[in-house]
């Protein structure tokens, strides 16, 4: 008996020191994930193999449903559906590109906008594409979407001929950046949009009704994704591009880098930030940074003794380290934010201030304010969840214990962090950690309105977005902001001006500190060509239309 | 140690005494080595801030200049993503991770076991009543129940280790009622009822001291399971408040860093295992020294 369980022992010991010192990592694990049978026998062509692209993401699917998909999935749903319009990445020559809609105008008060459709566009399931299949996708998703405050400027949407649409809006409001979201802007075959008003499980086996180049053939739930390209699509198909893409669905970022470096996959959506480095010297692999779209930002609870007083949080703003901050929490992967609002990403600008950081102005300014010696402290929460939070909340205590400032870090899982914030004043957190980014590219009415724009009479003055966590109320703010964005069509410039005035008093005022922009990394074989990143899109990750082999 | 030592007194000696438990853990050099790992690490978790190089860093203070260093000689374990020594975290990391856990199986077994011997020995509706309350807890998968008292009670380590207490002690409840059962039946038991003894003087001289075996395996074996699922809970949040440190929590924490710094997750991992090895080795052994049927 004993000597069994001592062998048995040191096998372990055995199997922990091989996982653990494997750091070289040329093999994979069995992880095996290799498609089903099901895939390979069913539609051979005679011509030459599959052109066959494997992809490992950690997306998981909430929905197949393209109205109600506003999680994870809209990676793939990039590749199965599409909008009116999509959104270059910042500095292309045209801003958008048009998809479904050819051409289209506003009138000069930014209350109509006319879409000219593409013409000879066909649905998976057989469906012509026209302006009554348009009409009743945008009124499925002003009803009930995921997403569907986004319309919210919108009176109604009318059919004006076959192939032309006509949006009324009660407001002016850029509805060429809201149509180009990548939430609640599908255009969805009627057919479809009917057989899941009958049957809401109707997506549920991964059927879809949309008009991209790639349609869903099968679906594991938690495994595998297989997708076959649309013979019928209207951009038509060049010898190269993938005829199937399987997609292994990985939840763990070390996974899917063993999965990548043991040839198992073509492409990893999530490699460990602190592992590019292996890739960075591999010949096989080029490794691409980019700006992104998400942002960390930390709300003050300004309804909590002393954080109702600027001074103070303006000593706190000065006493965060911002630079350990990016190098332990980012694995040097972001820069210090300017505001709210992340680069790249309208009404992003560089005149807007920032914190640096500088313990002895902390210092002066706390007792400035009657603390001469910090002696309060902070509850701070963050999602446990999240490994970057996690990794630099304890850099903040450090540094505010350095001015007498006690922070007591807890950790909670993003949904109990959210319930806490919104609950009793009292017991609510003195300060939040939070990731953010937009819904679509405009983060002048997203970010800029949904984290600092307070709404009510009595406080906690929450927004309806409910992202306020600051629970901060500023007139000059909102009436700043209510000009800014009632500006955005009629009058670009002067919105720009009055958005980044809001933004300077916001970071003046100091309802939060804003840590830093965060960069994306992507590892692409040498082996594919074709990757072209959309910072508009962070989480479609690849258009697998846009992919080949290179020559 | 004893003035006695020397002196063979030719008389049946009782196997349950303390200096017998030791001979025969001496004679045994797997129980030995084991005996000798647990008390190390419990003396190492009782004075860890003395033993370690940097308690202050052990504690959870930072030191971004160091990040992610190799084992070294300065090193031994390599420092963690905020610089923190890893060694010093390891040991202070004991205390929640091992005496912890040793607290909650203690403090379940002095609930469980006895209730356990009064259902099996009482029978009746006494046995329906304590049976049916184990049965509402055993119906939930014992960390999911403690999660969902943990995070009743709030955050912390003293309420985690509150909430595995109540989760595990029915199990100690259902073995010893189960044991009972059988020893009812025993001639030793029958024999103290018929000239009258007291049923609770049975329970607890004659009844309890013969679960010990079969309880004590569990409790060494539980004893892995409770530092996991009190690394489970720090890990939602709800044991060991970060930046304080916790074996589990750290080799959690040092997952993602697997590959290339496999420093961070492999040591706390190397000392869970190694004092789960050496509480189940023990608990070999205890065994077989209490067990009634084994003189030796």
């Amino acid at each position: 008996m004993n000597k069994k369980l001592l062998v048995l022992s040191l096998l372990l010991v055995a199997a922990v020191l091989m996982t653990s010192c494997g750091s070289a990592a040329t093999q994979a694990p069995a992880v095996a994930s290799q498609p089903p049978a099901t895939q390979a026998p069913t539609a051979i062509p005679p011509t030459p193999a599959p052109l066959v692209l494997k992809i490992a993401n950690t997306a998981n699917v909430t929905t197949w449903d393209p109205v109600l998909s506003f999680s994870t999935e809209a990676a793939y749903m990039a590749n199965v559906y599409e909008q009116l319009l999509r959104i270059n990445p910042p500095g292309s020559a045209q801003k958008f590109t048009p998809l479904l809609a050819q051409s289209w105008d506003a009138s000069a008060d930014g209350l109509t906008w006319t879409f000219h459709l593409r013409q000879g566009v066909k649905f998976h399931d057989g469906e012509t594409m026209n302006a009554a299949a348009v009409k009743k996708s945008i009124d499925a998703e002003r009803d009930h979407a995921g997403a569907s405050f986004i319309w919210a400027p919108v009176k109604s949407v009318d059919v004006v001929d076959d192939y032309t649409v006509k949006f009324t809006l009660s407001y002016a409001a850029p509805l060429d950046l809201i149509a180009s979201s990548l939430y609640g802007t599908w255009i969805v075959s009627p057919k479809a949009l009917d057989a899941v008003a009958a049957n809401p499980k109707y997506y549920d086996s991964g059927v879809d009704g949309g008009t991209g180049p790639y349609t869903i053939q099968s679906y594991t739930p938690d495994q595998q994704i297989v997708f076959s390209r649309f013979d019928d699509y209207w951009g038509g198909w060049k010898p190269g591009q993938y005829d199937k893409v399987l997609v292994n669905i990985v939840p763990e970022a070390t996974t899917q880098e063993q999965m990548l470096s043991g040839g198992q996959v073509d492409l990893a959506e999530r490699i460990p930030p602190q592992d590019l480095g292996n890739f960075q010297n591999n010949p096989n692999f080029t490794v691409d940074t980019e700006p992104s779209f998400f942002n960390y930002v930390g709300f003050f609870n300004t309804l909590h003794k002393p954080l109702d007083d600027p001074k103070v949080r303006q000593a706190l703003s000065y006493a965060i380290p911002y630079g350990d901050i990016i190098k332990i929490g980012a694995q040097g992967l972001g820069t210090q934010s300017r505001g709210p609002v992340p680069q790249g990403v309208f009404p992003w600008s560089p005149d807007v201030n920032q914190y640096t950081y500088d313990l002895a102005k902390a210092k002066q300014l706390l007792s400035d304010a009657g603390h001469p010696n910090g002696g309060f402290s902070i509850n701070l929460t963050y999602a446990s969840e999240n490994d970057s939070e996690a990794a630099f909340a304890p850099l903040i205590k450090d540094s505010f214990s350095q001015i007498g400032v006690n922070v007591t870090l807890t950790p909670m899982p993003f949904n109990q962090q959210w319930e806490l914030a919104k609950g009793d004043i009292a017991k609510q957190q003195d300060m939040f950690l939070l990731l953010y980014w937009p819904t679509y590219s405009d983060a002048g009415s997203d970010n800029l309105w949904s984290m600092f724009y307070g709404t009510g009479d009595k406080p906690p003055y929450l927004n309806a977005t409910n992202f306020n966590l600051s629970y901060w109320k500023n007139d000059d703010y909102n009436k700043l902001l209510d000009t800014a964005i009632g500006e955005e069509v009629t009058n670009p410039t002067d919105s720009q001006a009055q958005f980044v005035k809001a933004m300077n008093l916001l970071v003046d005022q100091a309802p939060g500190v804003f840590f830093y922009d965060t960069k994306a990394a992507f590892v692409i074989p040498k082996s594919i060509a074709g990757f072209k990143y959309n910072l508009n899109y962070p989480f479609v990750y690849y258009f697998f239309y846009d992919l080949h082999p290179a020559q | 140690m004893e003035i006695d030592t020397t002196v063979s007194v030719p008389q049946v000696e009782s196997t349950r005494t303390f200096r017998h438990v030791l001979a025969v853990i001496a004679r045994d050099p797997l129980s030995l080595a084991s005996t000798i790992v647990i008390v190390l690490f419990v003396l190492i978790a009782l004075f860890a801030y003395q033993v370690a190089p940097h308690p202050d860093e052990g504690a959870g203070k930072t030191n971004v200049s160091n990040t992610m260093l190799a084992p070294s000689w300065d090193h031994p374990f390599g420092t963690d993503l905020l610089g923190r020594d890893m060694l010093s975290r390891v040991i202070i990391g004991a205390q929640p991770a091992l005496i912890v856990p040793i607290g909650v199986v203690l403090f379940a077994v002095l609930i469980g076991a006895p209730l356990g011997a009064i259902a099996g020995y009482k029978g009746g509706w006494v046995d329906e009543i304590i049976m049916r309350v184990t049965d509402l807890f055993l119906a939930f998968p014992s960390l999911l129940l403690a999660m969902a008292i943990a995070s009743a009670l709030g955050r912390g380590l003293d309420k985690a280790a509150i909430a595995l207490v109540v989760s595990w002690w029915p199990w100690y409840t259902r073995l010893t009622r189960g044991v009972t059962i059988s020893l009812k039946e025993r001639y030793f038991v029958e024999a103290a009822q018929a000239v009258g003894v007291n049923d609770w003087v049975i329970i607890a001289r004659h009844i309890l001291p013969n679960t010990i075996s079969p309880v004590l395996v569990q409790a060494t074996v539980d004893l892995g399971t409770v530092i996991l699922a009190m690394g489970g809970l720090a890990f939602l949040g709800l044991g060991t408040q970060p930046p304080a440190p916790d074996w589990g929590l750290m080799v959690s924490d040092g997952r993602t860093y697997i590959l290339n710094q496999w420093w961070i997750a492999t040591f706390p991992g190397i000392a869970i295992f190694v004092v789960v090895l050496a509480f189940n080795l023990l608990g070999d052994t205890l065994r077989d020294i209490f067990d009634p049927r084994q003189y030796r």
